[in-house]
């Protein structure tokens, strides 16, 4: 059994040899592999993550549940998107600037002569 | 820096792999080349506002120490702050002109506020190192000329239609939300849901209020074409003029909306 698979290793370390005194054959090879390999990590560092992903539904807790039902029925009465509008309405007219003073013009001092 | 070398990851976190830092280092690229808005336009005028202070101060003290002590040196000296003083001051209105636009997004100021800014920003190019005091003097009067004549009364016209546009905005928004209330309304007297009483009443003086807003509206804008009409009194006097029935709007919007939040108070109770 040794022997066999000293025979074996001796084999191998021989194709090797064979493999790196080839400089045509190594750098032929290496080159392809080279680029195989360099876009299959740079496919797992930039590609799209969300194909990784199993597409197994997180548990959601009972009480986000509730607050998602109420958010849902909320956006279904008109009368609250409504009221929602007319506070948002109502900030802006308070934020009203008339005069819209930081854009007045600035002071310039046309008189330069001396 | 000091923050910046004591900042650590928070706890229980891990440092970025080189994909997310790369990815983040894009991003940020992406996001500092977004479009140039009226944030932006401002802090630049901000910016350049100082910058001309600062150069007017120079200017100053080098022609107080000229006309103290006229001598060659102190004159050239005097010269160099001014030719410094004339360009930025250019800068300073093509940069306060773009920000006005970026605020006003008006198609029917664009284009008026960008050739004024071109202006300026041909004029400062014309300003060469090598121009004598009265040479920068003759050009100062150019850009004099031209704020006094043309850009002051477009600024004017222009903060006024800002103005004008902003309480227009909010009107159509408060419209909007009334035709809604008046569509609920109506198909819940149809269901018999609702009672019509006082809402017809109310719709009467919801609609007056609509009617003075537009009115008022109508009134600066009239005002507001009489910037560029030559008989004109000044274009600050038209400004102001234009802001009265402005002004007197902006307790009309408050009251339609809280007339507003009435009924849709009184929809939601009678339900």
């Amino acid at each position: 059994m040794k022997t066999k698979i000293n025979q074996l290793i001796s084999q191998i370390k021989a194709f090797f040899q064979k493999y790196y005194a080839n400089k045509k054959i190594f750098w032929a090879t290496v080159i392809p592999v080279g680029v195989i390999l360099l876009v299959i990590i740079l496919g797992l560092l930039f590609g799209n993550r969300k194909n990784n992903k199993l597409n197994i539904a997180t548990p959601t807790p009972q009480s986000q549940n509730q607050e998602a039902g109420q958010q849902n029925s909320q956006n279904l009465d008109p009368l609250i998107n409504i009221e929602n509008n007319l506070n948002k309405i109502k900030g802006k007219i308070n934020d009203l600037d008339i005069k819209q003073l930081p854009l007045a013009p600035p002071i310039i001092n046309y008189r330069i002569d001396f | 820096m000091e923050t910046l070398r004591s900042a650590k990851p928070p706890c229980g976190g891990s440092i970025p792999p080189p994909a997310s830092m790369i990815k983040h280092f894009l991003l940020s690229l992406l996001i500092s080349v977004k479009a140039f808005d009226f944030s932006q336009a401002y802090q630049d005028y901000q910016y350049t506002l100082e910058t001309y202070s600062n150069s007017f101060n120079y200017y100053q003290t080098a022609r107080d120490s000229y006309l103290k002590n006229p001598t060659l040196t102190l004159k050239e000296e005097a010269r160099k702050m001014t030719l410094e003083m004339l360009k930025n001051r250019d800068e300073l209105m093509r940069v306060y002109l773009t920000a006005i636009k970026l605020r006003a997004e008006a198609d029917v100021l664009n284009s008026r506020l960008d050739s004024e800014a071109i202006w300026y920003s041909n004029h400062k190019s014309n300003y060469q190192n090598g121009d004598t005091l009265t040479e920068l003097f003759s050009k100062s009067n150019e850009s004099e000329n031209r704020y006094k004549i043309d850009t002051l009364p477009l600024i004017y016209y222009s903060l006024s239609y800002i103005s004008y546009g902003d309480e227009v905005g909010l009107r159509k928004s408060q419209e909007e939300i009334y035709n809604n209330l008046k569509t609920i309304i109506n198909e819940k007297v149809s269901a018999g849901k609702l009672d019509i009483n006082p809402f017809n009443r109310w719709f009467s003086d919801i609609e007056n209020i609509v009617q003075n807003l537009k009115s008022n509206e109508s009134k600066a804008q009239s005002e507001m074409e009489k910037m560029f009409d030559e008989t004109r009194s000044s274009p600050i006097g038209v400004y102001n003029t234009s802001l009265i029935p402005l002004t007197n709007s902006v307790i009309l919007l408050t009251k339609l909306n809280n007339f507003l939040t009435e009924v849709s108070a009184s929809i939601r109770n009678q339900q």
